[in-house]
């Protein structure tokens, strides 16, 4: 009865440090998987509008959402056909739960003309704690 | 025998008489002269300024003219083809009298590349496939503007000088007043495209970068948000000097393939545009490989396309600026026909296919008939 009763008490400690390790481990988990901050998503937005301006493939693919890494190509080749490209008077602000909204503009040449891009509002998702550009936001534009 | 004589003696006089009454132009300025409606004919003389010609027929899109010089008796001293611009006729004449000549724009015969065969064989603007009845009338399902066209391309697609000074009055449609339905029918409806701007490729219609953000839906590439927006029946798509820049002639055919199936799934018939290349650039080569995919295409699909690249062979330097990429821009108006300006500048000549191709498109479907209204059945 006692071995019984010893074995009851032992089982039940065991299982409290399981659960204290798994609260822990949530805790842990959790202040991982946090939402990401407003300043990390206009960084995301700003970093990955400079890796489309240079055609950086391997930046671009970093900062995709998992639903537009289809378009990984398209996405990094948005530009290959004008030069000169480079981005004026950028500034985003995230105006959303998931919408970052730009001011600026994609300037490129192209047979000794400019061509312009408006920046407009895109689309951040959490992916894993981190914000990832996700296309352009739905969001009607202000 | 007696019957024979009379026969043909009656039919001679026929023919006199015929001669009698052909229309009368006059040559402009000294022209070469060739033995069918284009360059690589073979040379048959020079026609000298103020030579009275008899016309007897033209080319399809009436760019190209046969005449004959006649003696006093009535018999031919010469026959022969003259590009049209170098034919002053009279001011009420219209080329649309003319009967078109069963002689081809191009003969494939004449060369012996392979790829310059492919283009010679395609008329400056083929006869309509009736298979684009049925894009036609699924446009219509979906609600599809018959009047209104779409411009699908790159910067000598965007021009604003192509076709949208249609929509404005003024236009002098001289000697081609045959098409005057048809610019009436289409012309008010020209604009600026969504999907036609500088440094635009085949494979850049689907991304959003590409599209104006005062015009488009998020995530909506130019071509999609170009037909919801001005919801056409008929696109003038042409891609070129971006494409040959990036894209080898597979990617091309792939980029192409795609565009065409979108227009003919939504219900717009897709005209494709060959597109004018010099001998002297680099890429030369490539540029014939990219319209004879091109035409391939084009029969695949059974869509229509204007081939100007044959039609540009008559023009000084192909018609196109020094760049050897753009279409050479007239000083007398891009849609000014009475003054010859189709036979040196690209971008009229351009226009002038268009709207024969259009005409082509809205005679041969009947784009301007009254859509029939369904019958309601009885109560």
């Amino acid at each position: 009865m006692n071995q019984g009763g010893r074995v009851i008490i032992q089982n039940t400690g065991i299982r409290l440090h399981v659960l204290l390790l798994a609260v822990a481990g949530s805790l842990a988990l959790a202040s991982c998987t946090s939402a990401p901050s407003a300043e990390d998503a206009v960084r995301v937005v700003e970093s990955y509008l400079q890796a489309k301006v240079l055609g950086n493939e391997a930046q671009v693919a970093s900062l995709l959402c998992p639903e537009m890494e289809q378009y990984l190509v398209r996405e990094s080749r948005t530009f290959d056909s004008v030069t000169g490209v480079r981005i004026e008077g950028m500034d985003c602000t995230m105006t959303g739960p998931q919408t970052v909204t730009c001011e600026g503009e994609i300037i490129a040449d192209y047979g000794g003309e400019n061509t312009v891009f408006p920046l407009t509002q895109y689309r951040v998702v959490d992916v894993d704690g981190a914000w990832r550009w996700c296309g352009e936001a739905t969001e009607p534009v202000k | 025998m007696i019957r024979a004589f009379v026969i043909g003696l009656l039919l001679a006089l026929g023919a006199v008489a015929l001669a009698q009454d052909a229309p009368t132009g006059t040559i402009g300025f000294a022209v070469n002269l060739r033995s069918g409606p284009n360059n690589h004919y073979d040379w048959v003389g020079v026609a000298q300024p103020g030579t009275v010609v008899h016309l007897v027929e033209r080319n399809r899109a009436g760019t190209w003219l046969r005449f004959q010089v006649r003696q006093a008796d009535g018999s031919v001293a010469q026959d022969a083809w003259v590009l049209s611009g170098y034919v002053i006729t009279p001011p009420a004449f219209d080329y649309g009298t003319l009967p078109v000549s069963a002689r081809a724009d191009g003969d494939p015969a004449r060369t012996a590349d392979p790829l310059i065969a492919r283009l010679y064989a395609t008329p400056v603007t083929p006869p309509v496939d009736p298979a684009m009845d049925a894009v036609l009338a699924r446009g219509r399902e979906l609600g599809r503007q018959a009047n209104t066209v779409s411009k699908v391309g790159d910067s000598i697609i965007a021009n604003p000088a192509y076709l949208e000074p249609m929509a404005t009055p003024g236009v002098d449609l001289g000697p081609y007043r045959f098409l005057g339905t048809a610019l009436r029918f289409f012309g008010p409806q020209m604009g600026a495209s969504q999907a036609a701007r500088l440094g635009l490729g085949s494979a850049l219609v689907w991304d959003p970068f590409w599209s104006s953000p005062a015009s488009c839906l998020p995530n909506e590439g130019p071509l999609d948000c170009e037909y919801r927006v001005r919801n056409p029946a008929v696109a003038l798509v042409s891609f070129s000097m971006n494409d040959i820049k990036l894209l080898s002639v597979d990617d091309y055919r792939a980029a192409m393939t795609r565009i065409v199936e979108a227009t003919l799934e939504q219900g717009v018939i897709p005209v494709l545009t060959t597109f004018a290349s010099h001998p002297e650039s680099p890429t030369y080569r490539q540029s014939l490989a990219y319209n004879a995919a091109l035409i391939e295409l084009a029969e695949t699909y059974r869509v229509p396309i204007i081939n100007l690249w044959l039609a540009s062979q008559a023009l000084p330097d192909y018609g196109l600026e020094v760049d050897m990429a753009h279409m050479k821009n007239s000083g007398l108006g891009v849609l000014t026909f009475n003054q010859g300006t189709e036979t040196y500048s690209g971008v009229v000549l351009q226009n002038l296919l268009a709207l024969a191709m259009l005409d082509a498109l809205r005679e041969s479907l009947q784009m301007d008939a009254p859509i029939p209204e369904t019958t309601a059945e009885a109560g």
